[in-house]
């Protein structure tokens, strides 16, 4: 509340800003964790579900639960992102399920304020993020190995390498599989576009 | 990430490589607060889950029930399901449940006094205000471990909830309940809403999701720091006995006078017309004042400047214009937030939104700015005149194309009558279609004449509710700020509509005696005049008029070229200035049908036309206008009920005079 005042008093040259800071509080290991493997945690779990709250949610609760299993953690069976990574792709998968029972995993068009693409213009945005959407709509409707794969390489930036090795499988195999899950995905998508064509024709 | 590929020599096949560079370069944005607030949460969560360990097992239960209790707040998932268990259990009886069944609008003044930027509907990505810094070492706390967002102004809620009903559905009885998820955030404001479950009508759920973002909470608060949370909310459409709720504005005959200072003598004296012509007040300036203080950012305001553009919503020239709109409607929330006493951010924000095709937004904007100065009586008249104008325009366009029209159960008469037409459209549910009306109109003016004269089953578009709201808005408008153009030419046209010229003369008269002699006031007067016969006065009025517009608006009305055939057109439009005055001075000259008065009733009869068709459609060269400067003003209009595109309208105009 403190910042907040102040926010009051001085209302045009606060900067809202959070100071960069080391905590005092938490494991030094897992500190340094969270700074480098939060965002490929956020990107990833954004990847699989429909909103950037949505996404906020399940990468809390990722940390969430890391944070109290810290004490299982074994540095000799996986690396910490690849461990962050798996406790991700269970907590998507509840989240998803719990989502089922609640209804549609797919969300509308026009609320998806948090997808960037650099280019110029408002409208070429909007057309973007539209194109983008789709494919994470479609990409939704893929088996869950396929969906695991694609967020790995596309949403967490894992290369194929870093992919094999969280998957425990050869460089070559992440390769094919990627290769059959986006050749999956384009049919996908292709197969909406007919629909939305028919039913706007 | 595009180039990784490659690097591991292999070579992606060509049909999936396009699908492949696109997914790369894509990106989220995360929402910037995201992480500091979630290594907070760490931070705070470590002591409790992480140095007990291990934990023995009969503290697990009452401990895990803590946990919950406090990742309930802090983790956005767990809050919400929190929220709804925690409502689950409330008693019945408990007002403020956190489960709210029913919505409200939260009024300025009570609101936090750092209202966010986030306050104001937004069509841009929004980013949450940042959190304040964790406390490194926080104070004892005595208070309650967590409260629960409270909805504000229940019944404020429920009024928005109501205007923001379709008029279709509520005509036709459609109701439903509509479950939204709502991000509330610290401060209370609705920062994202999604649907949980739809009400079954698409329409409905869209205007839930339309009008939530203007709810108010008290927002959740975890040992006494407010924090953001998820809540369900019910939004319940149901036609209330009485129909739709106006804002704020009495019940009144939409086309009575407004109640505004009377002009102690509307009989036109010397003095008062040596008065009129004086510099006009369209309180621009003023308004304008009052935005450059809300934006407080000198060097913001001239990058984006003029001030008059930006109060406008209208891009200067020379700037890109989306990008432009983006940017100042930034600038105008956090203004609207920084100074909640100052409705003219409102009022300019709405008015960009309004451009953007968002007009629910933009209505909701202005009906925020009229709560704001409902609440603060120091609002300005000039922004508080124009807050009502632009509510009233807005609701005038949903009425232009929504009210309900006629339709004419003819068409086994106008078979009958009109062979021709048999094969020209169709009648949709024993009604003739405007298609159809269209043809017969082509191919059997006569009979159609007939028909609809005798079987035309007509309905009063003024019957409509949005047309007393919208006229009781440019009332409000013109009590406000009695010098509003706009808002006072809306009400003097409507009552020419009506024929009501005595009134027409009057309400002119304050409205030119208000605005030092507005040109719309002066035209207004001259119309009126004409149509009571005074034609020596109606031109009067139109010389002075004249004497306020530019030269090619003037020109506009004095124009002639609709009434020339084509040899006289070709040699006119070659005239310009002094020599074109001469020319329509030589075309009226044999037209005037009584020589003894001093004017030309003919003409003045010509300008009547073209300036009620320049004030009444928006401008010269308007279809309609055209058929109006030639044939006069339709003795009746007769408008059909077409729920889709423009409205058709028949008109009957009296044969043309000499």
């Amino acid at each position: 509340m403190g910042a907040m005042r102040m926010e009051q008093e001085t209302p045009a040259k606060v900067t809202h800003r959070a100071p960069a800071r080391a905590s005092e509080n938490l494991p030094r290991d897992f500190e340094g964790w969270f700074h480098d493997h939060r965002s490929a945690v956020f990107r990833y779990v954004r990847f699989r579900v429909a909103t950037r709250e949505a996404a906020e949610d399940v990468t809390s609760e990722v940390f969430m639960k890391a944070l109290r299993s810290l004490h299982r953690y074994d540095s000799d069976r996986a690396s910490p992102r690849t461990w962050l990574l798996r406790i991700a792709r269970n907590a998507v998968t509840d989240h998803l399920r719990a989502l089922r029972r609640r209804g549609s995993l797919h969300v509308s068009l026009d609320r998806v304020p948090d997808l960037v693409s650099d280019v110029p213009s408002q409208e070429e945005r909007v057309i973007r993020e539209e194109r983008i959407q789709r494919l994470l709509n479609g990409s939704r409707t893929l088996r869950r190995g396929d969906q695991e794969i694609l967020s790995l390489r596309y949403g967490a930036g894992l290369d194929n390498r870093e992919i094999a090795e969280h998957l425990g499988i050869s460089n070559n195999a992440v390769a094919v599989r990627l290769h059959r899950a986006l050749k999956r995905l384009k049919d996908a998508v292709d197969r909406h576009n007919e629909l939305a064509d028919d039913y706007e024709g | 990430m595009k180039d990784r590929w490659d690097t591991m020599g292999l070579e992606l096949p060509k049909e999936v490589a396009d699908l492949h560079e696109e997914l790369s370069s894509m990106s989220f944005e995360e929402r910037p607060s995201f992480g500091p607030e979630l290594l907070a949460e760490l931070e705070r969560q470590w002591p409790r889950v992480g140095a007990r360990r291990p934990w023995p097992v009969r503290q697990l239960l009452a401990a895990g029930v803590a946990g919950l209790l406090m990742v309930g707040l802090g983790v956005p998932s767990a809050r919400a399901s929190l929220v709804r268990l925690v409502g689950a259990l409330r008693p019945a009886a408990e007002e403020s449940a956190p489960e709210v069944v029913s919505p409200v609008f939260q009024l300025p003044e009570e609101l936090p006094t750092q209202l966010p930027a986030e306050e104001l509907l937004s069509a841009e990505p929004r980013m949450p205000p940042e959190p304040p810094p964790a406390p490194v070492s926080p104070a004892p706390y005595d208070g309650p471990e967590a409260t629960f967002p409270e909805l504000l102004d229940r019944e404020g809620t429920e009024e928005l909830i109501l205007r923001n009903y379709p008029d279709s559905l509520q005509r036709a009885g459609t109701g439903g309940t509509v479950r939204l998820a709502l991000w509330v955030d610290p401060l209370g404001t609705v920062a994202q809403v999604d649907l949980s479950r739809g009400s079954g009508v698409p329409e409905l759920d869209r205007a839930a999701m339309e009008v939530a973002p203007a709810f108010r909470f008290s927002p959740a608060r975890r040992r006494g720091q407010s924090v953001g949370t998820w809540v369900e909310f019910d939004v319940r459409f149901e036609v209330p006995p009485g129909g739709v709720i106006p804002l704020d504005l009495p019940e009144v005959d939409p086309l009575g006078p407004p109640r505004v200072p009377e002009v102690p003598d509307l009989s036109l004296t010397e003095e008062w017309v040596s008065n009129l012509l004086t510099r006009p007040n369209d309180g621009d300036g003023e308004a304008g004042e009052q935005l450059r203080v809300a934006i407080d950012d000198e060097k913001l305001v001239e990058r984006l400047c003029p001030i008059e553009a930006i109060l406008a919503g209208e891009p200067p020239a020379g700037s890109a214009p989306t990008r432009w709109r983006s940017e100042v409607a930034r600038a105008l929330e956090r203004a609207a937030a920084r100074d909640p006493d100052n409705a003219a951010p409102l009022l300019a924000l709405g008015r960009i939104r309004q451009k953007q095709g968002l007009r629910t937004e933009a209505r909701i904007l202005f009906e925020r700015g009229l709560q704001r100065a409902r609440r603060h009586p120091g609002v300005s008249p000039v922004v508080l005149g124009p807050l009502h104008y632009e509510r009233g325009a807005l609701i005038k366009e949903g009425w232009l194309t929504s009210h309900e029209g006629g339709r004419v159960p003819a068409e086994a008469h106008l078979a009958e009558a009109c062979p021709q037409a048999q094969s020209s459209g169709g009648a949709s549910s024993g009604y003739a279609s405007a298609d159809r009306l269209i043809a017969w109109n082509y191919l059997c003016p006569r009979a159609l004449g007939d028909v609809l004269a005798e079987h035309f089953e007509g309905v009063d578009p003024r019957s409509d509710g949005d047309f007393a709201l919208m006229m009781a808005s440019f009332r409000a408008a013109v009590e406000a700020f009695p010098a509003h153009p706009e808002a006072n030419l809306e009400i003097l046209l409507a009552l020419a509509d009506e024929g009501r010229w005595r009134e027409v003369v009057e309400g002119a008269r304050r409205f030119a005696a208000a605005t030092g002699g507005h040109a719309y006031a002066l035209l207004m007067e001259g119309i009126a005049l004409q149509r009571l016969a005074l034609t020596e006065a109606s031109r009067s009025r139109f010389d002075l008029a004249f004497q306020r517009m530019t030269p090619e608006d003037v020109d506009g009305i004095r124009d002639i070229s609709l009434l020339l055939g084509p040899r006289e057109q070709a040699e006119y439009q070659t005239t310009s200035g002094d020599e074109r005055l001469a020319w329509q001075a030589r075309f009226w000259a044999p037209l005037d049908p009584i020589l003894s008065t001093e004017v030309n009733e003919r003409e003045v009869e010509h300008w009547a036309r073209s300036a009620q068709a320049f004030l009444r459609f928006g401008g010269f060269d308007t279809d309609p206008g055209e058929v109006w400067v030639r044939y006069g003003p339709p003795s009746e209009v007769r408008s059909f009920s077409e729920r889709t595109g423009p409205k058709t309208e028949f008109w009957t105009t009296a044969p043309v005079r000499t």
